[in-house]
């Protein structure tokens, strides 16, 4: 036999049932007299009860085990669901099978659990009227029905879905308006009704017939009665919801209006919806009627949040202690936001209902509670949730099959959540905490400026609708969470991180745009552009994208270059290798060799090294332009060469030169000019060690501006990458700002010991003085 | 093995303190009790800028014979503290960094809660859940 799943329903029931029919605690049920009368009342035939009892094995056997007692339940409910009786249905069908009880044994039932009202719509089942009806039941219609209906076989059903309801306790359903005016309750709903009423729409109970002395009976699992008069107090205006897990309208609906005769269909309904009903999660439409109408009091759009504050007034009304509405908070706040959609304030109301019932808090959210998925039921219009009266069980049930396989996938994203911690932990640290949605198309797709969302964990498109009302504030928040320019993106490793999350299953709550973005492609566009700080990568991408409004910022950071006319210039100039756009973030390094070998040369030889002949007053050969520049030249060239030399890459060129003195021309700031002609001349004093240091951190300058302009081509960056920029070229600037303080005691040190020295020599010449005098 | 998990808030109580079962619990308890020494020194140095996550990230702060004690700090100023049981493999950085990560955002639902009211110990199935999650995958 195939492995056997049991839900929680059917473990209680089977369980219940191979307890009553063991009756001598053997573990072992004979194919006797009880089990034979169970099956018996499974109003089975014959010819199908021995299939059964072939296919569990019993026969082989030769007796029930536990095993295969349960397989034969099972396989009583797959045929009484009107499937064919095999091995492999046992696994589709989680309805419990029903028994109809004949009156001695509903005897003994009773003692079990109390009496249970039952529904007319059973009328089919009734063979053997179980239980008479309740005196003073007074149903609506339902009433009549089942006073002239034996009540039978619903109320033995009932009493076995009752058992395996024991533990829970859906109130009664509230007697919907259009059926009973008689018999609303007296303002209190008096009880919850177990499960067993549910299917049949006959949650009608009169409230005051549920004693809670039958309700405790039919909990035996101790649940105490539930304290409905605070769940009135609760729940003003209405009587208590119809937290009935009862089956959906329909069937109730034709089992009303079908008056007295209840046809097999209708109850075959019913018994389907049964089915359903079995899991005390399961949100009734009367129940989500009222819950929806509960949430418009709080807040009037259905398609809105419910504040946590609110929420938090609003439940604390149920006077249930704190900590269980923290339980239930953290159950029914699905994608973590601190406020509550319309699911969400359904299921947590729906477990605070069950939690006043008696029903203990699960450890995790059910899948039926679990906010609808539009991903899900794409075709299910998601405004079905949203509608009011018109809750058909089919969107529940689709949502709820496919439910389980999302929150599978919640349960497993939550398990994988290390992972994707790990994952994102190699990736940019300080993005974590916020989680950005990566299935944005960009806008454009050539540039790919992809505008981060944060999102929180959602395993799927959940609350489309909600999340367009959140995601438009969400698109607000990371901008201030981030400094993010759409325009300026420094591809950091986030985008990868985005990415990794997309491949986790992290999907985005962003519904605003199209649902159909391809992470994969944002994958591949991404790493393209990341290896982006790198000259030769740079140069490569340079040229398609235009240019975003970096020079603004490149501007502004060298504050004394005007890099755009350098640019321009270079272009000109066209001296660059390749580098239309000329992507000064060419590696630094190689340019202090070259200024250093210049340096170290210094004046000894002309190399066509652009700093040589600006350190060295001679001219370079092919220069005529240079004398012109000759009193500043020689300083500010310096750095403006430099600064080409950082774009280039260490291209030493006569041409440079050339190409510098246009710079010259065009440049005007002087003054940071003025400031590096002191530094170089106390460098072109100092050995290697100063002019390192000088360079670099002209080239640590440039080398920022060059990477912000480098950026520029790479418009895929996300803000993130922006930021991490940014924080990047702080740090340089700090380590450059290290480096020079440190060039500068350096030097003044050297100057304390050059004084010395000359000190030393004065007073030596002196001493000789007065000899070579004499 | 993070034999104890502490959630100090800025006023230096613990909302949260758990340790493995087997553990002696008085001597976790005073081992946070001193790590936060070591706290509030590094919070002093760190000063400046504080936003960074990196920064916010302590790093060990006090090594013992038995035991790592490490320590992260939130915007918030509340405490995260670690003590990681020696014996086995010594951590790498990131899987503490991650370790914390994990702790931040527990804290942050539980923060996020609104039935929660900041300066309670914290009493939370899930919290625990994901406490016991990183304690148990330790050990």
């Amino acid at each position: 036999m195939e492995g056997l799943t049991l839900n929680e329903a059917e473990q209680k029931c089977y369980a219940e049932l191979f307890a009553f029919c063991d009756v001598e605690s053997t573990k072992k049920l004979a194919a006797g007299s009880k089990v034979a009368e169970l099956f018996r009342a499974a109003q089975l035939s014959n010819d199908m009860l021995m299939q059964i009892t072939d296919l569990c094995g019993a026969k082989r056997l030769g007796y029930f085990g536990r095993s295969q007692f349960y397989i034969a339940l099972k396989l009583i409910a797959v045929s009484q669901a009107g499937l064919p009786v095999r091995l492999e249905s046992i696994g589709t069908v989680h309805e419990l099978p029903r028994f109809t009880i004949a009156p001695g044994e509903a005897e003994s039932w009773h003692t079990a659990q109390g009496h249970y009202e039952h529904e007319g719509p059973q009328g089919p089942y009734g063979s053997a009227a179980v239980l008479p009806p309740p005196p003073g039941r007074v149903y609506n219609k339902k009433l009549h029905n089942a006073q002239e209906l034996p009540s039978t076989g619903p109320a033995t059903t009932q009493r076995i879905l009752e058992k395996q309801m024991s533990s829970k306790s859906p109130p009664q359903e509230q007697t919907s308006p259009a059926v009973s005016p008689q018999h609303t309750p007296p303002g209190s709903p008096t009880g919850w009704h177990p499960a067993t009423e549910r299917g049949q729409p006959v949650s009608w109970k009169p409230f005051t017939e549920r004693s809670m002395g039958s309700g405790e009976g039919n909990w035996p699992v101790g649940s105490a009665t539930p304290q409905q008069d605070s769940w009135v107090s609760f729940t003003n205006t209405r009587g208590v919801a119809a937290v009935d897990d009862g089956p959906a309208p329909p069937a109730h609906h034709v089992t009303v209006q079908s008056d007295q005769t209840p046809a097999r269909v209708a109850t075959k309904d019913a018994q389907q919806r049964m089915s359903y009903s079995d899991d005390p999660w399961r949100i009734t439409e009367e129940q989500r009627d009222y819950y929806i109408n509960q949430f418009k009091t709080i807040q009037h759009d259905l398609a809105g949040l419910i504040p946590g504050s609110a929420a938090k007034e609003f439940f604390t009304k149920s006077k249930l202690p704190i900590m269980e509405l923290s339980h239930i908070w953290e159950l029914s706040d699905f994608d973590q936001d601190g406020a509550l959609t319309l699911d969400e304030f359904c299921a947590a109301f729906h477990l605070v209902v069950a939690r006043k019932n008696g029903y203990d808090l699960p450890e995790r959210l059910p899948e039926t509670l679990i906010p609808k998925l539009i991903d899900i039921d794409d075709d299910k219009d998601v405004s079905e949730k949203h509608s009011d009266a018109t809750f058909a069980s089919s969107p529940v049930e689709t949502v709820a099959n496919k439910s389980p396989s999302i929150s599978q996938t919640w349960v497993d994203l939550q398990q994988n959540s290390e992972q994707w911690e790990t994952f994102s932990d190699r990736s940019s640290s300080c993005q974590t905490l916020t989680r950005f949605d990566t299935n944005i198309t960009p806008a454009d797709p050539e540039t790919a400026i992809v505008h981060p969302v944060a999102i929180r964990m959602t395993p799927s498109k959940i609350h489309l609708r909600d999340m367009d009302l959140a995601a438009s504030g969400q698109d607000a928040s990371p901008p201030a969470k981030l400094p993010c320019a759409p325009s300026a993106a420094d591809e950091a490793t986030a985008p990868a991180k985005f990415a990794a999350k997309n491949n986790d299953g992290f999907h985005s709550s962003e519904s605003a745009h199209s649902s159909d973005v391809d992470p994969s492609s944002n994958d591949s566009s991404r790493p393209r552009s990341f290896s982006g700080t790198s000259g030769e990568d740079s140069k490569r991408m340079a040229p398609p994208p235009p240019p975003p409004p970096r020079p603004h910022q490149t501007h502004s950071r060298s504050s004394s270059l005007d890099l755009n006319k350098a640019f321009a210039a270079a272009q000109q100039g066209q001296t660059l290798s390749g580098a239309s756009a000329p992507p000064p973030a060419v590696p630094p390094r190689p340019h202090p060799h070259v200024l250093q070998s210049s340096k170290s040369v210094d004046g000894a030889d002309l190399t066509p090294g652009p700093v040589n002949p600006l350190l060295s007053s001679q001219p370079p050969p092919e220069q005529p332009n240079f004398a012109d520049f000759t009193h500043f030249a020689a300083l500010q060239f310096v750095p403006e060469a430099e600064r080409e030399a950082a774009a280039k890459e260490a291209r030493v060129a006569a041409q440079n030169d050339k190409h510098i003195m246009k710079v010259e021309g065009q440049v005007d700031e002087r003054n940071t000019s003025s400031k590096k002609p002191s530094r170089h001349r106390m460098k072109s004093e100092e050995e290697s060690r100063a002019e390192a240091p000088a360079p670099e951190e002209h080239f640590k300058k440039t080398g920022g501006i060059a990477a912000l302009g480098n950026t520029q081509p790479a418009l895929q960056r996300s803000a993130g990458k922006e930021k991490k920029a940014i924080q990047a070229s702080i740090r340089k600037n700090k380590e450059t700002n290290t480096v020079l303080a440190r060039l500068n005691t350096e030097l003044n040190q050297q100057l304390k010991d050059l004084l010395e020295e000359r000190i030393a020599l004065e007073v030596q010449l002196e001493q000789l003085r007065p000899f070579s005098h004499t | 093995m993070a034999v104890c998990v502490a959630v100090i808030t800025k006023e230096n109580y613990p909302l949260y303190i758990s340790n493995i079962p087997a553990a002696n619990e008085l001597k976790f308890h005073y081992t946070v009790h001193t790590s936060l020494d070591v706290v509030e020194e590094k919070l002093s140095a760190v000063g400046k800028t504080a936003s960074d996550l990196r920064e916010l990230y302590l790093g060990l702060l006090y090594p013992t014979e038995d035991y790592k004690v490490y320590g992260y700090v939130a915007n918030t100023k509340v405490k995260f503290v670690i003590v990681i049981d020696s014996s086995n493999t010594s951590f790498r950085d990131n899987e503490i960094r991650s370790m914390f990560r994990k702790l931040h955002t527990a804290y942050t639902d539980v923060m996020c809660n609104p039935f929660y009211t900041p300066g309670d110990p914290i009493r939370s199935k899930t919290f625990d859940n994901v406490i016991s999650s990183m304690m148990m995958q330790v050990c």
